[in-house]
């Protein structure tokens, strides 16, 4: 069943234009420079210190890591994380 | 999001420190209850420092009961924490109370007397009759008569004032009187006759400029010389042989006639007075009643309760305004003062009747030829009674100054 719905929203990123971020339930993130980073489509906060942050997704897991983190704003599915991020690592589960 | 945190200092919010075991879970608990939650610090592994809004205070509580969590409030900021902690300063409340009660009564003071346009003597004598009737620096207005009341008393009281004006401009009065006695600048009359301008008979002259045409006991008409201005022989008449000769020149010469010229002079008048006459006169007991008034109508009494004890009575109300600064606050005192009014009945005889109609016409014919003229005898006509009235034909001698003066054309 999980199958056969990816299959149908992979067609319809591939032939509608569609986004893949909605269309597949996928996090969307977006950075700028290297302070902000702001993630949607999460599911869950596992981790979070100074210089880790750490959230679960549809699939797996994020890793950011950094210096002097601060989550400046915190919704259900929405981050907003600054700090000085050095790297974005996703982790299969 | 911006929008969740723009109006944020106007409802409030506090700085909460989390600790426990991993704390940062506690977040993903709280923001699916909708719980706004910003700013978040890791301090150390077992404390997270964030932000909430005042109003989810309770929310976390509730959320944070059987976690094993740790919850601290460290800091309040936003306006409702600032009008508690101002609440809780009772000096400055107490100040504040102070100053607004103070310029409220320092707006209804009066601070200044301005009194223009009158003698110094006049002036004092002014700001007395003020002080007696309470007006002076540092009264209380509300207990103060209107500007009305105060212009009118001001000219019953003080003789030599023709008018003054009376006018509050905030915490001042400014009086503008004008006395009586001005002192009318003589113009310099021009060249004039004195002439008649009632028929009579002379019984006295004095002229101090000019020539006397007529003499006591002579009867004038109005229009008559009586004083000439001009001073001289009147020229030959033109002879006509000589006339082609010399022009006779006119060598009067022209003065402006002054003088008085009392004359005896006579009137008919008819008065009318009825046998009955009922009238309303004011008795002169008065009753005051004060209220504060709200708005325009709602009313709280504060003096004078009940009816009053007059069967017939005449109102008169005034509201005086409280201020605040240089506004008029819709609460003002309001007096209202009762007087009593008398319905009185007169029956007169015939002769009472006729008495005060001679008397009557006495007083009107005084106010007709002014009063430095002499009313020197009187003497009833006709005398009838009609419709309940007394009417009277009157005959008077009167003597009285009857020149008027008559400007000489000169010519070009």
């Amino acid at each position: 069943m999980k199958k056969w719905q990816q299959r149908i929203g992979n067609w319809f990123t591939e032939h509608l234009d569609m986004p893949a971020d909605v269309v597949l339930e996928l996090p969307r993130i977006t950075t700028i420079g290297h302070f902000h980073a702001y993630i949607e489509n999460h599911r869950g906060l596992v981790l979070f210190t100074d210089n880790e942050l750490r959230l679960r997704l549809n699939t797996g897991f994020l890793r950011i890591t950094g210096e002097s983190f601060v989550l400046k704003v915190m919704l259900p599915e929405e981050i907003l994380l600054e700090g000085k991020m050095k790297e974005f690592k996703f982790i299969d589960s | 999001m911006k929008k969740h945190t723009q109006d944020i200092y106007f409802t409030g919010y506090v700085t909460v420190l989390i600790k426990g075991d991993r704390p940062e879970l506690f977040f993903n608990q709280l923001v699916q209850e909708k719980v706004l939650v910003w700013d978040i610090i890791k301090k150390d592994s077992q404390t997270c420092e964030a932000k909430i809004r005042k109003q989810d205070i309770s929310k976390l509580r509730m959320q944070r009961r059987g976690t094993g969590y740790k919850v601290q409030f460290r800091s309040k900021h936003g306006f409702p924490f600032l009008f508690t902690a101002l609440l809780h300063k009772k000096p400055l409340l107490l100040g504040i109370a102070i100053s607004i009660l103070s310029i409220f009564f320092l707006s209804n003071t009066v601070w200044k007397i301005e009194v223009r346009g009158v003698s110094p003597e006049l002036e004092h004598q002014i700001e007395t009759q003020l002080d007696e009737y309470g007006v002076r620096l540092g009264a209380f207005k509300l207990t103060l008569g209107a500007p009305v009341d105060i212009q009118q008393r001001l000219l019953q009281d003080i003789p030599d004032l023709l008018w003054i004006g009376v006018q509050e401009k905030g915490t001042t009065y400014a009086l503008e009187g004008v006395p009586k006695t001005i002192v009318k600048e003589e113009e310099q009359p021009g060249p004039r006759h004195l002439v008649a301008k009632k028929k009579g008979v002379i019984v006295d002259m004095f002229v101090s400029e000019g020539v006397a045409q007529v003499g006591v006991h002579d009867y004038v008409e109005p229009g008559d010389v009586l004083v000439s201005g001009l001073i001289g022989n009147e020229p030959p008449p033109v002879n006509k042989d000589e006339k082609d000769k010399t022009e006779q020149k006119d060598t009067r010469k022209h003065v402006a006639a002054t003088g008085n010229v009392i004359a005896r002079t006579w009137y008919n008048v008819s008065a009318a007075v009825p046998l009955e006459e009922t009238y309303t006169v004011l008795s002169g007991k008065q009753d005051n009643k004060y209220a504060i008034q709200f708005g325009d109508s709602f009313q709280l009494p504060v003096w004078g309760f009940g009816e009053t004890e007059f069967k017939d009575s005449q109102e008169q109300t005034s509201v005086r305004h409280l201020r605040f600064l240089r506004w008029e606050l819709p609460i003002g005192m309001r007096k209202t003062t009762e007087y009593e009014r008398v319905t009185k009945q007169v029956k007169r005889t015939k002769e009472e009747a006729s008495a005060q109609a001679e008397k009557l016409a006495k007083q009107d014919l005084q106010l007709q030829v002014g009063a430095d003229a002499d009313i020197i005898s009187q003497k009833i006509l006709h005398e009838t009674v009609e419709n309940g009235k007394v009417k009277l034909i009157l005959y008077f001698q009167v003597n009285e100054d009857i020149a008027t003066s008559q400007p000489i054309s000169q010519g070009d």
